[in-house]
């Protein structure tokens, strides 16, 4: 999989009680835009824009699977995201940004580059793997 | 060997139907878990410790064997990828 990027705000938000990681709802979005990394909430009006051809496209949850701490490193497990075209592409996209969509103001919580950008075709799909083992996200 | 070939694009187009019977189980779960949460996340600033709770339960049990699906969806869209890397759900 490729690496998380935090988005800054996110540490902040998680001292301050605006993430619960186990049970809010986490969504994960596609974007050509390059997201930075001092963006704060979801903003897909402007700063995260969707990407240009969105058939079948809406960002979509991540299920928590485990939320938990072993030996004071917290892992974030969460289901693999699918996305696929439907009725028509999707595209382009580089970016999966995942948000808290229960938190008031969308707060982001990181992203992934994929290096180049993607368009699917009608039918074909795109998986943003979600590592079981490592999980998605830890903390120290 | 085409029968090798041949039973490999059956196999292919069974985990197609799988991955299709998994995307029906999957939208039947949310289909009722996600009213509950997005009832939760419009009041969630006006929402008790115990309320919060108690609508954490509720998503939690609708949603039961939802991420074991999520991940055999994504095992099947892994093994259906073709050499460019993407998926089709629908035989060549």
């Amino acid at each position: 999989m490729v690496s998380f990027n935090k988005f800054d705000s996110f540490v902040e938000a998680l001292a301050e009680k605006v993430h619960n990681l186990q049970s809010d709802t986490l969504r994960v979005a596609l974007t050509n835009t390059p997201p930075s990394s001092a963006d704060t909430g979801f903003l897909p009006g402007s700063s995260h824009p969707p990407p240009a051809s969105a058939s079948g496209y809406s960002p979509t949850q991540s299920t928590q699977s485990s939320s938990a701490q072993a030996g004071g490193t917290y892992k974030l497990v969460s289901g693999d995201v699918i996305f696929t075209a439907s009725g028509g592409q999707i595209g382009p996209f580089r970016y999966a940004i995942m948000l808290n969509d229960t938190a008031t103001n969308d707060e982001l919580i990181g992203w992934w580059d994929y290096g180049s950008s993607i368009t699917l075709e009608d039918g074909e799909t795109f998986t943003f793997d979600a590592d079981a083992i490592n999980g998605i996200l830890q903390l120290t | 060997m085409s029968d090798i070939k041949a039973q490999l694009e059956q196999m292919k187009n069974l985990q197609r139907a799988r991955f299709h019977e998994l995307d029906t189980q999957r939208n039947a779960i949310l289909a009722v878990s996600g009213p509950i949460r997005a009832e939760r996340d419009a009041n969630i600033d006006d929402l008790t410790p115990r309320q919060r709770a108690e609508y954490d339960a509720r998503i939690k049990e609708a949603e039961q064997g939802l991420y074991e699906i999520e991940v055999e969806r994504g095992e099947l869209a892994r093994a259906l990828r073709g050499p460019d890397g993407k998926t089709r759900l629908r035989p060549a």
